[in-house]
């Protein structure tokens, strides 16, 4: 062969080489690269299938579903909706009606963020304010807001209360009281693990508790006898008053079996000692 | 192709190993495709089944959420029967109330005491200790108000504390 063609030939074949090599690198280059891609979204996908078909597994089956929903029918009472806020009005006039105390009620507020959210439920609920106005007994009043804050279908919280006594200085009060109720945000839950509730420590005194006094009765009232003493009369004298405690004749400021009598009224003695007794007539 | 060496055998075997791979390569992918289809089939048609265990799963946390809610708030609930029966055993006949208020937790009462003791911050005080020992209220702030020089047998009083 002639040099020159030979030479030819030769660079010739090499660029050839050179292409043929050259795509089928870049050529498996590319098919591995895709490989990969499709290996990788195939796992994925595979994971995302397991996790499919965990999650379906855990649906629950129709008994569970049905008790599921009366749960959820059961927990929803608790909360009002703006629409039936007519309810929580007529449940506390019969709670009012049945402890004998007059109410009035305010127009209903709109729904407004709480002012002190129940740690860890903050963001979850918003409450509807109810002002009401009742009129009645001391103990009367007691029972009716121990009534109204312990209903839960739906739930009343009392937020606020101001209760003076009336013209009369009788005992009997008027009260402004702010009811909450509780209006669940669709589909809410706590950001956080919510802390469990820790029960308050008990009172140090004995449980059971009797009823005293009114303390907003400015009258002189009480029992005739109390601490070993007792109040046999009062002799009504507005400059030197005396009264007769166990037989015995005393005036104010005079000491009976640990008590000073602390002043004498016309019809009670007021008297202090380890505790304060009022003895009236 | 004299040049090249396709007589030689080392080329040719290289070639045909090349071809192979390339074989392999498109095989593989071919079989990847048609695996990714079947999963996402597979997905697909799980779906409304993953969506509807999903509510399932969001309802259950919220009917926990509303319940714990509730045991909570019953907890918070203050016992006002208790409050009520406390005050009217704590105070003593000679103070009186013109007003109670709650607000945030905190009780507040106005009144007055009747025949005022010559120390009556000492009196108060050990009025506030029975309240407290009673469990009815912590931290209780008692104010005094000067008395009344025109009626110095009343002195106003305002009585602060927390409900437990």
């Amino acid at each position: 062969m002639d040099p020159s063609r030979r030479e030819t030939s030769f660079f010739l074949g090499l660029g050839l080489t050179v292409a043929v090599v050259a795509s089928l690198f870049f050529g498996m280059t590319v098919g591995v690269q895709r490989l990969g891609q499709r290996r990788a979204r195939w796992v994925e996908l595979r994971e995302r299938l397991a996790q499919a078909e965990h999650q379906a597994q855990q649906r629950a089956r129709p008994a569970e579903q049905t008790r599921l929903a009366a749960n959820a029918r059961d927990a929803a009472q608790f909360f009002v909706t703006p629409q039936d806020l007519s309810t929580v009005q007529e449940h506390l006039q019969a709670t009012a009606a049945a402890t004998g105390l007059q109410i009035t009620f305010f127009p209903a507020l709109a729904p407004e963020p709480p002012a002190q959210p129940l740690q860890g439920f903050e963001g979850c609920y918003q409450v509807i304010p109810l002002v009401v106005l009742v009129e009645g007994g001391y103990r009367e009043l007691a029972a009716f807001l121990t009534q109204a804050t312990a209903m839960s279908t739906p739930a009343v919280a009392l937020r606020s209360a101001t209760m003076t006594s009336g013209p009369a200085l009788d005992g009997i009060l008027k009260a402004q009281l702010v009811f909450e109720t509780f209006l669940w945000i669709p589909r809410a839950v706590p950001k956080q693990e919510v802390p469990s509730p820790t029960l308050a420590a008990p009172p140090t005194s004995p449980a059971v508790i009797t009823w005293g006094r009114n303390p907003f009765d400015e009258r002189w009232s009480g029992p005739s006898q109390a601490e070993g003493l007792t109040l046999q009369g009062i002799l009504w004298d507005a400059q030197h008053p005396t009264c007769v405690l166990n037989g015995a004749v005393y005036g104010a400021g005079q000491a009976v079996t640990g008590y000073t009598i602390v002043a004498i009224l016309p019809k009670a003695v007021l008297l202090r000692g380890p505790k304060e007794l009022l003895l009236a007539e | 192709m004299t040049i090249l060496g396709w007589q030689r055998p080392w080329v040719r075997v290289a070639l045909g190993v090349a071809l192979l791979a390339y074989v392999w390569l498109r095989v593989t992918l071919i079989l990847y495709d048609r695996r990714v289809q079947q999963t996402e089939a597979a997905l697909e048609s799980l779906r409304p089944v993953v969506v509807q265990a999903v509510q399932e799963r969001d309802s259950v946390a919220v009917v926990k959420a509303q319940q714990q809610f509730a045991a909570a708030l019953k907890l918070r609930t203050v016992q006002w029967e208790g409050v009520f029966q406390q005050l009217s055993t704590a105070l003593p006949p000679s103070i009186v109330l013109h007003a109670v208020s709650v607000e945030a937790g905190r009780l507040t009462l106005h009144g007055f005491l009747r025949y005022p003791p010559p120390e009556p911050q000492a009196y108060l005080a050990r009025v506030s200790d029975e309240l407290k020992h009673q469990g009815m209220l912590r931290d209780v702030v008692i104010t005094v108000a000067p008395s009344d020089p025109d009626d110095p047998h009343v002195v106003r009083l305002e009585l602060q504390g927390r409900l437990p």
